[in-house]
């Protein structure tokens, strides 16, 4: 090979190199945007479960216990924070990234001689779910 | 006939103040996020219970065993002492053994005569250790009564129940028949409040079932473990109206429900379809089912075995939010999987 074709190959790889760099820096870029969003999101999902959902102590649901005689119950379901997530890459165009919450819901009881008392508490866990919420992104936004 | 409606009134008032200012402490009857024993260490009681050991040798074998007993919850506790008040072991986090190390660090002699008990100041000292705490604390009190210096420790008693309207204080009584007033006092202090339990110290170290029945009175039998559940949500899933076709769009998330499955191969899931309740509660019913048919064909396409699936439509009957608005209405569209071991 001529000593300029040497020349013109070397630097046809040194600019491909750069090239390919350069769209790992956009496609990184990218992820880490798609990271951020999705940490924003988890805040915004949580909150909205919280306000549209039926959780706190607020929606204690009261009842007559069946099986002990004279007892009442009281319930409520309240989730915790995220404990973790991930984000991950997908080869769908329209659907690029999938994100994966991982909560845990808990159920809280008390019971008590009298729905009053019940309502009081104190309210001790009776049985929790570990929950695992599967999203996807697409069109730059978090679907649900 | 003015004076009398006058003089009815003046007694109701008068009732009333009295009820409001009697002292008696309202019931706390739930379960104690902290206990502290207070032990009373003056001069009577390193003298002998009539016919029996000193006194302070009967506190210690019943803290002991009672230290033995306490369920395996989460507490914050303290070791307190008074007549000179001494912290024993620090409010913290409770530590069984370190609990007992320190009831067993209390001294089994010290001189009995020109030690007086200032019971009620040891009673006031307990403020500042409540004040660490919060929640029910039960306060198990180790005393022969014989207070003799000194506020009176039933006001004492009294203005800790004010101040703190969360505590039961319990008595071990190592008061003998010839502590009349001693008895007097910590029987005061007992009947101050509903939920306070008395027992002799005698018949605690010598009657494990006196034990056992003292301590599950004050503290609570920790029930089993809470089972925990595991259910995966799959969101995005947004089917067209009334069709249950999987999109392209929709693979992903049904794919990392498939990864998740495959990677727990010990786990049968049932798939369960939920929708809003805009509709009839009918067509939703099938609806839901369709879908979570459509869901469980994905997966047994993409290799899960049926033998670890079902699918089943719930409709509109289990909505996890509010249908009166549209994010309620989009949280309650979903399709779930529910695990089961």
């Amino acid at each position: 090979m001529s000593r300029i074709a040497r020349r013109i190959s070397v630097l046809f790889v040194v600019f491909a190199l750069m090239a390919g760099l350069q769209a790992a820096q956009v496609m990184a870029s990218d992820d880490a945007q798609v990271e951020e969003s999705f940490v924003a999101f988890q805040k915004d999902w949580m909150q909205k479960l919280k306000t549209h959902g039926k959780y706190g102590e607020h929606n204690a649901q009261l009842a007559e216990d069946k099986e002990g005689a004279g007892t009442f119950s009281a319930e409520y379901d309240d989730l915790t924070e995220p404990t973790s997530f991930e984000i991950k890459k997908t080869d769908v165009k329209s659907t690029p990234y999938v994100g994966v919450i991982h909560y845990e819901k808990r159920k809280y009881s008390c019971r008590a001689k009298t729905l009053e008392q019940a309502k009081l508490g104190p309210y001790e866990v009776a049985s929790s779910s570990e929950v695992t919420e599967i999203f996807r992104y697409s069109n730059g936004k978090w679907v649900y | 006939m003015k004076k009398f409606k006058m003089l009815k009134v003046m007694v109701l008032v008068l009732a009333l103040v009295f009820a409001a200012g009697s002292g008696m402490a309202r019931a706390v009857d739930k379960c104690p996020d902290n206990f502290v024993f207070l032990v009373d260490q003056s001069g009577s009681m390193y003298m002998h219970i009539v016919g029996s050991q000193v006194k302070m040798a009967i506190a210690k074998k019943v803290l002991l065993g009672i230290n033995d007993m306490i369920p395996d919850m989460r507490y914050n506790s303290a070791l307190q002492m008074f007549a000179p008040v001494q912290t024993v072991v620090p409010v913290g986090p409770y530590d069984r053994a370190a609990m007992a190390k320190g009831i067993k660090s209390i001294k089994e002699e010290q001189a009995i005569f020109g030690r007086l008990t200032p019971m009620g100041p040891g009673i006031m000292a307990l403020d500042p250790v409540l004040a660490k705490m919060s929640g029910n604390t039960a306060v198990i009190l180790v005393s022969d009564g014989m207070a003799n210096q000194g506020p009176d420790p039933v006001e004492e008693a009294r203005a800790i129940y004010s101040k703190y309207p969360n505590v039961c204080i319990h008595i071990i009584s190592l008061a003998d028949a010839s502590d009349k007033k001693g008895k007097e006092i910590l029987t005061a202090i007992n009947k101050m409040n509903t939920c306070s339990v008395m027992a002799e110290g005698v018949a605690l170290e010598c009657d494990a079932a006196a034990m056992e029945k003292f301590v599950s009175s004050i503290f609570c039998t920790p029930k089993k473990a809470a089972p925990k559940e595991e259910v995966i949500v799959l969101r995005g899933i947004n089917f067209d109206f009334d069709k249950s076709n999987i999109k392209p769009e929709f693979k992903p998330v049904l794919d990392e429900a498939v990864r998740i499955l495959m990677k727990n191969p010990d786990i049968r899931v049932t798939i369960e379809g939920h929708t809003d309740a805009m509709g009839s509660e009918a067509y939703n019913q099938k609806l839901s089912e369709r879908r979570a048919a459509a869901v469980y064909d994905y997966f047994l396409s993409k290799g899960v075995p049926s033998s670890r699936m079902r699918s089943v439509g719930y409709g509109e009957l289990r909505p996890i939010a509010t249908n009166a608005t549209e994010e309620g209405r989009a949280l309650n569209r979903r399709a779930e999987l529910k695990v089961e071991k």
